[in-house]
């Protein structure tokens, strides 16, 4: 199934459903409506037994992100959109599977590694309480368009 | 100021030509791929500039051809320590044609030397004004030496030890007298202020390789009491303060692993360092596998300031297995890059992990 999404298409040929999640065309079924309340990660696919929230930022420029202020906001952007879609997804009653977090931005592999270890514990991943019965995601990774298509054979992406 | 190094048949190297920035290069390679060798062979090439400087002070302008390549035979054997001691150890293993070193310097400078497996002494292919080049170079090697200085430099005249002729002659530099302050260049200062800050205090060198750490409540220390990483930096402050390095009249600064011992939060400092002096004409080649610091080299040079920074990426060709080099002034087209490469493989690890074989 393919979805065109900030300069990119991307082919996830095992999925059950994709769609743009931001949508903000109201003519549109996915018209998410809530922009002005909520963040809204990109992309939602929904695969046999995972939803995966994506979300996109290759325009920034990367070597703002060295900035601690700067990584500090992309941190707090990227974790607001996953928790403002969650609550939009259970209101849905679309929590029902767990639920996969990959973040594509155009950022060298050790400034990733970074951004997934802070995101991992400020969304945060897994049963983070040990009075949690049930966990809001269930893994969280940044990764680059390079590694993406490396890893990802059956959902390649390509700039468009 | 080095311009180029051409090797042939030598150590590891079966033909390799590298350009040189005459303001800071980096080179960065996996682990043998001949970044300490260039280094070496770059040092070697510019401490003739040691011998001819030696002689003027005696006023004995030329140096003989026989001088030379005495001289640089020895310093080969003492800065590579071949196998056995000897010269031909350093032939590249299974080449029939001789081994070539080349240097070519600013201002129209160049030494070639050759040697073949049973060489006693190099030979001196071709010198053209070699004897005017007198930037003397100042190699830091990887490990600090402040902790090692005191009785150092006698017992390695004395005995086989097995360091490197860089770890004495650093020491001697280090134990050079401090230039009085009013000749010090302000970027000078300013960096030994600098380092003064992040060490708490500054060491103090004696003569005769005692050194202590003075801290900034006045209070001495033993130099071996003090962090590594301190004693590292030290070693700059110091050589900034002999003047052994002087930005737009000493020789090439050439620095293995800077990064060894150092706390990563004190590269930030380290490279802003290196960028003023090269900034003031002081040419720099370092060696390095951290990414913190070629990563500050990227954010931190300014080419409206002036700057460049070249990185040499040493790698061994799929086909021949020789090392080889790709030289580019722009990092992202780095390539390869094995410490992006190291930090792939843990994202590859760690999406096996959170992803398992899902979209494979």
């Amino acid at each position: 199934m393919i979805v065109v999404c900030d300069g990119f298409e991307f082919d996830f040929t095992d999925a059950l459903d994709v769609f743009i999640f931001d949508e903000k065309n109201k003519q549109n079924t996915n018209y998410h409506g809530l922009s002005h309340a909520m963040k809204a990660v990109d992309i939602v696919v929904e695969l046999q037994d995972y939803y995966l929230f994506i979300e996109v930022k290759d325009f920034y420029e990367p070597e703002s992100y060295t900035d601690p202020k700067s990584f500090s906001h992309l941190c707090e952007t990227l974790k607001y959109k996953y928790r403002d879609s969650w609550i939009y997804r259970w209101c849905e009653d679309k929590t029902d599977k767990p639920i996969k977090y990959l973040c594509l931005l155009k950022l060298e592999n050790a400034l990733l590694s970074r951004i997934t270890k802070e995101l991992r514990i400020c969304i945060p991943v897994g049963k983070a309480s040990p009075r949690w019965v049930r966990e809001i995601c269930n893994s969280c990774n940044a990764i680059n368009f390079e590694t993406w298509n490396q890893r990802f054979t059956a959902w390649k992406i390509k700039r468009i | 100021m080095i311009a180029k190094i051409e090797l042939k048949n030598f150590m590891a190297f079966s033909s390799l030509a590298v350009d040189f920035s005459p303001k800071i290069n980096v080179i960065i390679g996996e682990n043998g791929t001949g970044k300490t060798h260039l280094l070496k062979v770059a040092y070697v090439l510019a401490a003739g500039s040691q011998l001819f400087n030696k002689k003027l002070n005696n006023n004995n302008l030329e140096v003989s051809e026989e001088d030379l390549s005495k001289f640089l035979t020895e310093r080969l054997l003492r800065v590579f320590l071949p196998l056995e001691n000897k010269l031909g150890k350093m032939h590249h293993t299974g080449m029939r044609d001789n081994a070539e070193l080349k240097a070519e310097f600013s201002l129209d400078r160049s030494i070639k030397i050759s040697l073949h497996n049973n060489s006693q002494a190099i030979a001196i292919q071709k010198d053209h004004n070699y004897q005017q080049y007198r930037q003397e170079p100042v190699f830091i090697p990887t490990k600090e030496v402040i902790s090692l200085m005191k009785g150092f430099v006698s017992l390695y005249q004395k005995y086989e030890l097995s360091f490197d002729e860089t770890y004495v002659d650093v020491c001697l530099l280090l134990d050079l007298p401090s230039q009085r302050p009013e000749l010090l260049q302000a970027k000078s200062k300013w960096a030994i202020a600098e380092i003064e800050k992040i060490c708490g205090g500054r060491f103090i060198f004696y003569g005769g390789g005692n050194v202590t750490f003075k801290a900034v409540n006045n209070v001495e220390y033993s130099a071996n009491a003090i962090a590594e990483g301190f004693r590292k930096v030290g070693i700059l402050a110091r050589l900034l303060e002999t003047g052994a390095i002087q930005p737009g009249s000493s020789g090439t600064l050439l620095w293995d692993e800077p990064e060894i011992n150092l706390n990563p939060k004190v590269l930030r400092l380290l490279v802003e360092i290196l960028l003023e002096l090269s900034r003031n004409g002081q040419q720099i080649i370092l060696a390095t596998h951290d990414y913190v610091l070629l990563k500050w080299f990227d954010l931190l040079m300014d080419k409206d300031k002036g700057d460049e920074v070249i990185y040499h990426s040493l790698y061994r060709d799929q086909e021949t297995n020789q090392p080889i080099v790709n030289s580019t002034n722009d990092y992202v087209a780095i390539e390869p890059n094995p410490i992006d490469d190291a930090y792939e493989s843990l994202i590859n690890s760690e999406l096996d992990r959170a992803m398992g074989n899902l979209g494979k």
